[in-house]
C-alpha cells in the first residue's frame, strides 16, 4: 500500500475541512487556481504535491508525476524555517532549501493558508458548540497570558542572577595576578623538588 | 470439424461464447450497481481508495487536460479528476454498463460535480472518440471483464494523444506464496459470503474471485500494452501484488 497517498490523503482531508469550515476557500486568489507547488522533504523522503481547485480547495497528492510551476525542495525544520520570508536568501545560500520554479507563487500559497488560520475560533465552535468554544478559547487566553508572565519573570530572575554574580564575580585583572602567583609558585615548587632530589643523590653517594 | 476458439472466451472458470460473456459480465454489474462502493469498501477494508489515489497521482494530470475515465462505474476516479482539470479541462467518465453508468451520474451530481464532466456508454474495445484525443486514460478494475482486451488496448491507444498516458489498475498476481494462499481463501470462502449477505448475490463476486484468476499476470499484460503500440511501459505492484498498476505511453 502506498504510504505516501495515505497521508497525502490525510492532508488533503484536513487542510480542506479547516478551508470549508472557515469558509477560507472562497477568497482563493484568482491567480492561485490550478497552480502546482511540489514540496519535497528529503528527511522523511516525501513529495507532496498540492494544486488549489477553482473552489478553493487543495488537492494533495504523492508522488510528483509531470511538470510543477514551483517545487520546493527542503527538510522538516527547513520547512519551519521557510515561515520567515526574511530568511529564505540565507537558506537558499546555506543549501537548506533548494527552489525551482516561480518562488513568489510558493509564498502567496503559504500566505493564504497562513490567513484561514484567524478563523480558529469558528472552526471550533462548529465542532464543540459555542458556549464550549468560548470556554477552550478563555482558558486558552489565560494559559498563554500566564505562560508570557512566567518567561517574563524567568528573563527577570536570569538577569538579576548574572548582574549578582557580576558583582561578586573577581575583576580581570585579579584573575590574571592570582594565575602570575600561581606560575611563581609552581616554578618554586619545581625548583625546590630538584634541590631536594640534587641533595638526596649526593648523600647517597657519600653512604 | 471447425476450430471455435476465436468464438470462445473465459467468464470466470467457464469457457462460453464471446457475446454471452458481454451479457453475462452485463448481468453481474447490473445487479451490483446500486451496491457497489458499499462492496469495494468493505471487500477492500477502504484499500481501494488508496490504490486510487495512488493511481491519480501517477496520472500527472493537471489543469486543462482531457481525460477519459474507461470502466469508471461509479466514478471514483472522475469525481478527483474533475477537480484536477477544472473549468477548461474534461473529464469522460465512460461504462458499458447503463447500471453503472447511471449510479455514477446520480453520485457525481449529488457531489456537485457538473460542468466538466461527460458520461458515455461505450464499449472500451471500439472507444467512440476521435484518434489523438486525450491526455490520459484510465481504467481501474475494469480490463479484467473486456472481452477482447487486445483490442481494447489498441482502442485506448488510438484515442491517446501523442505524449498520453494510458493507466491500468487492475487485481493481479500476489508476489508472496503465503499472502497467495491467504488472498486465494479470503476470494473464495469470505467474499461470496459477504456478496450474499449484503448485494443478495453470491455468484456475482464468485465470478470476480475467479476472473482475477484469468486476467493475464504483470508482465504478461505488460506485455500486451507493448503489443497494442504503447511504450516505456511498467508496472508496480501494490499491496504485495493483489493490484499493479500498468502504466504506458504514447509518443
Amino acid at each position: 500500500m502506498p504510504a505516501a497517498s495515505v497521508i497525502s490523503g490525510l492532508i488533503e482531508h484536513s487542510v480542506n475541512y479547516w478551508l470549508k469550515t472557515s469558509g477560507h476557500n472562497l477568497s482563493v486568489p484568482a491567480n492561485l487556481v490550478g497552480k502546482v507547488v511540489a514540496i519535497e522533504l528529503t528527511d522523511l523522503s516525501l513529495v507532496l504535491v498540492m494544486q488549489i481547485t477553482e473552489a478553493g480547495l487543495v488537492n494533495v497528492w504523492s508522488p510528483l508525476e509531470g511538470e510543477v510551476d514551483c517545487k520546493i525542495q527542503t527538510t522538516l525544520s527547513g520547512l519551519q524555517k521557510l515561515q520567515q520570508p526574511e530568511q529564505i536568501t540565507a537558506l537558499i545560500k546555506s543549501g537548506e532549501v533548494d527552489i525551482e520554479g516561480d518562488v513568489q507563487l510558493a509564498q502567496k500559497f503559504s500566505d493564504w493558508l497562513k490567513q484561514s488560520l484567524v478563523y480558529w475560533q469558528d472552526i471550533l465552535a462548529s465542532l464543540t458548540g459555542n458556549i464550549a468554544a468560548h470556554k477552550i478559547s478563555e482558558t486558552s487566553n489565560q494559559l498563554i497570558k500566564k505562560a508570557k508572565l512566567t518567561k517574563q519573570n524567568s528573563e527577570r530572575a536570569f538577569t538579576n542572577i548574572v548582574w549578582d554574580e557580576k558583582r561578586l564575580a573577581p575583576h580581570p585583572i585579579e584573575v590574571i595576578d592570582f594565575g602570575d602567583q600561581l606560575t611563581s609558585l609552581r616554578q618554586d615548587v619545581d625548583r625546590l623538588a630538584a634541590r631536594i632530589n640534587q641533595l638526596t643523590s649526593q648523600v647517597e653517594s657519600k653512604s | 470439424m471447425t476450430d471455435n476458439s476465436d468464438q470462445t472466451t473465459h467468464f470466470g472458470y467457464q469457457t462460453v461464447n464471446k457475446e454471452e460473456k458481454v451479457e453475462k459480465v452485463a448481468e453481474v454489474f447490473h445487479s451490483v450497481a446500486a451496491k457497489y462502493d458499499l462492496m469495494n469498501d468493505l471487500m477492500s477494508m477502504g484499500i481501494h481508495r488508496v490504490w486510487k489515489r495512488h493511481t491519480i497521482a501517477c496520472s500527472g494530470a493537471r489543469s486543462g487536460n482531457k481525460i477519459l475515465d474507461l470502466a469508471g462505474g461509479t466514478g471514483d476516479l472522475t469525481a478527483k479528476f474533475s477537480k484536477i482539470v477544472g473549468s477548461e479541462g474534461q473529464v469522460v467518465l465512460a461504462d458499458i454498463n447503463e447500471s453503472m453508468l447511471k449510479v455514477g451520474r446520480a453520485k457525481l451530481h449529488d457531489m456537485g460535480i457538473v460542468g466538466n464532466v461527460e458520461c458515455v456508454q461505450a464499449n472500451a474495445e471500439a472507444l467512440p472518440f476521435a484518434d489523438n484525443t486525450f491526455d490520459v486514460i484510465t481504467i481501474a478494475f475494469g480490463l479484467r471483464n473486456v472481452t477482447d482486451k487486445d483490442a481494447a488496448l489498441r482502442s485506448m491507444y488510438r484515442v491517446l494523444k501523442p505524449g498520453g498516458r494510458l493507466l491500468v489498475l487492475e487485481f493481479s498476481k500476489p508476489t508472496t506464496e503465503a499472502l497467495t494462499k491467504i488472498y486465494d481463501w479470503y476470494s473464495f470462502n469470505l467474499l461470496p459470503n459477504m456478496g450474499k449477505v449484503i448485494t443478495n448475490d453470491a455468484e456475482s463476486y464468485q465470478y470476480l474471485a475467479e476472473s482475477i484468476r484469468m486476467h493475464p499476470d504483470q508482465e504478461t499484460l505488460k506485455g500486451m500494452m507493448e503489443e497494442a503500440g504503447f511504450e516505456e511501459t511498467s508496472y508496480q505492484n501494490l499491496t504485495g501484488g493483489i493490484v499493479a498498476l500498468h502504466k504506458g505511453y504514447k509518443f
